[in-house]
């Protein structure tokens, strides 16, 4: 009977720690949209966020981009000649990139690079007592080290996501025009025929949220990060697991309001 | 006569089953150097955390010039400075930005060339040259940071100064040297001063008045002098090092 029980009082306490950090985690993203536009604004760590978040991150995402572009180009070209359907190579590859591989690549590979950074960051200064010494100099925590963070991941994650999405179509163009057949010419106009204003749009705004996640989950980790070495290990651990899954389902939840 | 600068009043404060602080009052006046001293896990940078509104009581008053105070308490931080254990300084800064932190905040008030100059007169102050100004913290030893923190801590020449164990990990000649220049800080700029110590020779050197913190609440409480003769009980294995055996005094 008292196994009974204990397994019951497991689930009961798994059950309640799940709601608590969902309330956390919620309580602490209203805190972050409500400070966001709430003085002080700390523009030079917000410039310091812009350039480590996007300038850094370019090789990373250029790089998957253009390696990702290339892959699907061959694995649409094996596919679409199955039907005879290879010339829509160069049109899949590029919708493909813009709406979908493009924006999410670049919010899971800036979660991995970025994301991890935060939390390790923010959280080392909570076990070295840096976050209360913010308080004690009369400085927000929040304003000083989250809004600066969260406003650079949103605005140049569209961008960093622009960049792959040119970098992913040129991937293809390069398989299409070395290894496929394609004329450069054929390939680019058939690239950009089919790409429609609402593609680019819906995936930069994806680009937009996926930075958000990624830059607020950092922070929040990091500010509930455990004590000592072990603690800010798994803080940084969790903020990549948990941007990558929220990275994932906003994207289906995106994608089907652009649909 | 005027009202406390802070009082605790019945304060308690868990962290799950662990119950540190139970009902504890202490009051500090103005002008007052304060020492709270008690062993490793008696609560006394809890009681602390609780003053400066870094922690949340779990029940009892915080009181500010005499009047309840809930966190953050925003005006009274402006006044303060506090030296944390470990230094705390900024990672991502050089050593005068960390001390200047809060003088390049007001730039109504300095220019960032003023601010460096305290940043460098402190840190003179302190026993460190100007040559660490442009350094990180990484690059210092753990006495020397704590040291910074110290300039940063009387950067703006606070009237109210918090130490939470001010000369550990310092070697015996450093731990003279810092007691003695907390005891100037203080008595120069008449400030009011807490600290949290485990270290007696420091404790004697800087504090009017000591509160031995024991069992989560006030155990002993003496001037200076009464401390310095203490005999028996408690307190006095504890000032000693000796093994209690002894009940808490009332």
């Amino acid at each position: 009977m008292s196994l009974v029980f204990s397994f019951l009082a497991a689930i009961g306490r798994g059950t309640f720690h799940i709601f608590e950090e969902v309330g956390n985690l919620t309580f602490f993203i209203i805190s972050t949209i409500r400070s966001l536009f709430k003085s002080p604004f700390y523009f030079k760590e917000f410039l310091r966020s812009v350039v480590s978040i996007g300038y850094f991150s370019l090789p990373v995402i250029g790089l998957t981009a253009l390696f990702t572009g290339g892959a699907l180009a061959l694995q649409i070209y094996s596919g679409g000649s199955r039907f005879n359907s290879e010339s829509a190579v160069p049109a899949i590859v590029s919708i493909g990139m813009v709406r979908e591989l493009g924006p999410v690549l670049c919010g899971l590979m800036i979660a991995g690079r970025v994301g991890s950074a935060i939390a390790a960051e923010i959280g080392t200064m909570k076990v070295s007592d840096q976050l209360d010494a913010l308080v004690t100099l009369s400085t927000n925590p929040l304003q000083y080290l989250v809004i600066p963070r969260v406003a650079a991941a949103t605005l140049v994650l569209p961008i960093l996501t622009g960049v792959g999405d040119i970098l992913g179509i040129m991937g293809g163009f390069l398989v299409g025009t070395l290894k496929l057949g394609f004329s450069s010419q054929t390939y680019l106009n058939q690239a950009v025929q089919f790409l429609e204003t609402a593609d680019v749009v819906s995936g930069l705004v994806k680009g937009a949220v996926f930075g958000f996640i990624v830059a607020t989950i950092g922070c929040y980790c990091g500010f509930r990060s455990g004590m000592g070495a072990r603690g800010v290990g798994k803080a940084t651990t969790q903020s990549v697991a948990l941007s990558s899954i929220l990275i994932i389902a906003s994207n289906f939840i995106l994608t089907e309001i652009f649909f | 006569m005027s009202k406390p600068l802070i009082q605790l009043q019945e304060i308690s404060k868990s962290f799950g089953e662990n119950h540190v602080l139970k009902k504890l009052d202490l009051t500090i006046n103005v002008g007052e150097s304060v020492a709270l001293i008690g062993g490793s896990g008696t609560g006394k940078s809890v009681a602390l955390k609780i003053i400066l509104g870094l922690y949340y009581p779990d029940s009892g008053n915080v009181l500010i010039n005499g009047e309840r105070s809930k966190p953050p308490f925003e005006g009274f931080l402006s006044q303060i400075g506090m030296l944390f254990q470990g230094g705390a300084l900024f990672d991502s800064l050089p050593v005068w930005k960390n001390v200047a932190f809060k003088l390049l905040r007001d730039r109504k008030k300095y220019s960032v060339g003023e601010a460096r100059k305290i940043a460098e007169e402190k840190l003179e102050r302190v026993g460190l040259g100007s040559e660490v100004a442009d350094l990180y913290p990484a690059e210092l030893s753990g006495g020397m940071q704590k040291r910074a923190g110290l300039a940063r801590a009387i950067a703006d020449s606070p009237k109210i100064l918090f130490f939470d164990e001010p000369t550990t990990g310092l070697d015996p000649i450093r731990t003279a040297n810092i007691s003695a220049l907390i005891r100037e800080i203080v008595d120069e700029n008449s400030a009011t001063a807490l600290t949290v110590s485990h270290d007696m020779t420091c404790v004697k050197q800087i504090a009017d008045k000591v509160h031995f913190l024991k069992g989560g609440y006030i155990a002993w409480s003496g001037t200076e002098t009464e401390f310095q003769n203490i005999s028996e009980g408690t307190i006095y294995h504890f000032v000693k090092g000796l093994p209690d055996t002894t009940e808490v005094e009332s």
